[in-house]
């Protein structure tokens, strides 16, 4: 199962500009991750786990449990996180990246990892 | 869309037209006559959790004027008020802490410090004054991040060690999403004998610098006008207090600006101690909508839509604001 997880975030991190993957447990737990630097994926994790959180607590308030994804752009990256039930896919890519191709990447690493059936999604 | 032919966005609804002449007279020291202006506005909009939040905030203005203890008990009324409307106001529970620490209501002021830094265990506003609290009260409250979050910011560009810069990984393993109790603000009115501290001046977040910023972001809304699928438009302070809501499709208007402020704040935290950069704007897709989330320098900039909205075209309408509003 690792393999199959391990397999959609080595696709999705070939996509151009992304510069790295990982699939957390929504308490910020590392199940999965492509990014070199352990360090910078636990920090990642941590405080992507964070903000996913937050949007859990306010959709709860409008009535609505999870949320489909959260795109973060700065002037340096973009970050996609994408909710995957009891995990979240987090995507790393450079701010330019395009937009349609990340899309259909995420799109397709996230049912890949969905499939594995081991995240209870 | 709820109506796209009304798109403009330039008529102001009433509840904008109160909140601005308040904020006017409030920057004139005109205080009683903002009250009068924020009571008459709750009396038309009685769930409207900004315009108590506004009202404490000028009842704190007034205070440091008259230093009457009375109008900080009446300031926290409102904020109780508030809370209850919208329980995830960070702007109402951080100057309701405020109030309680000025009034040495210690116990009240650690339970909404400790609620805070639960939700945002990076704020620095909530650590300091859980530090002075500590101070005071010699342990209480021990926020949950304050040894991994020191209040000076790290370097932004490089990604902090995990140990010291995941207060957020601990914190939600101890405290998950349904344990976040909302505040509990019942019982914390303090008593008759409450004693100021006279070394404490609460800020109450006055924007007067900011009021011609946001009222030309007010104005440029308009730009947004025919886009289709957009059901409302929020301006936010940076206090996380709503200054402009263009609301057409019925958005709950005490959630969603509470909901934006928190996420901005989270988002741009998230960012910057991930050696990720300043964040710029955030795109929110749920179930019950599109939010797009822009930090538009003074202010934030908050667009709620529907799921099947063209975002290219917002993208480039935001752009396009972004670029008139820091001409």
């Amino acid at each position: 199962m690792t393999t199959t997880l391990k397999s959609a975030l080595t696709v999705l991190c070939g996509a151009k500009s992304v510069r790295g993957g990982l699939i957390i447990t929504k308490d910020g737990m590392i199940i999965e991750s492509n990014l070199d630097d352990n360090k910078q994926a636990e920090t990642l994790g941590a405080f992507m786990s964070h903000i996913a959180l937050n949007i859990k607590i306010s959709l709860k308030e409008l009535g609505a449990s999870d949320f489909t994804r959260y795109v973060l752009q700065s002037n340096k990256s973009r970050v996609f996180l994408v909710d995957l039930g009891k995990s979240v896919l987090i995507t790393l890519t450079d701010p330019d990246v395009d937009m349609a191709a990340i899309n259909v990447a995420i799109y397709q690493a996230a049912n890949q990892i969905k499939k594995s059936g081991r995240l209870d999604v | 869309m709820a109506n796209s032919q009304q798109a403009n966005g330039s008529a102001p609804g009433p509840t904008e037209d109160y909140v601005r002449m308040a904020m006017e007279l409030k920057n004139l020291n005109e205080y009683t006559l903002a009250v009068e202006v924020l009571d008459k506005a709750l009396k038309k909009h009685p769930d409207n959790s900004n315009i108590f939040i506004l009202k404490a905030q000028v009842l704190v203005s007034k205070f440091k004027k008259e230093a009457k203890p009375d109008l900080l008990k009446e300031a926290l009324k409102s904020l109780e008020k508030a809370l209850k409307l919208d329980p995830e106001s960070y702007m109402a529970k951080i100057l309701a802490a405020q109030i309680l620490l000025k009034g040495r209501a210690y116990k009240q002021a650690g339970a909404l410090l400790r609620n805070i830094l639960k939700r945002f265990p990076d704020d620095e506003k909530a650590a300091a004054m859980a530090a002075m609290l500590r101070k005071e009260t010699g342990g209480e409250p021990k926020p949950p991040a304050q040894e991994a979050a020191p209040a000076a910011e790290p370097a932004a560009q490089q990604p902090e060690p995990a140990p010291q810069s995941a207060p957020a990984e601990e914190e939600a393993a101890a405290h998950p999403a349904e344990e976040i109790a909302p505040a509990k603000f019942d019982d914390t009115a303090p008593s008759d004998q409450w004693v100021l501290d006279d070394q404490l001046v609460i800020d109450a977040s006055d924007d007067a610098e900011n009021l011609g910023h946001l009222n030309l972001m007010s104005d440029k809304l308009t730009m947004f006008g025919r886009i289709e699928g957009l059901n409302a438009m929020f301006i936010i302070d940076g206090n996380g207090q709503m200054f402009k809501a263009i609301n057409r499709g019925g958005v709950n208007e005490n959630i969603i600006p509470s909901m934006v402020s928190n996420l901005y704040r989270a988002s741009v935290t998230g960012m910057k101690r991930t050696g990720n950069g300043s964040f710029q704007r955030g795109t929110l897709v749920t179930p019950v909508g599109t939010f797009v989330i822009v930090n538009a320098f003074y202010a934030t900039l908050a667009l709620a839509l529907s799921n099947d909205a063209n975002m290219p075209v917002v993208e480039a309408r935001v752009q396009r604001y972004l670029e008139e509003i820091s001409e």
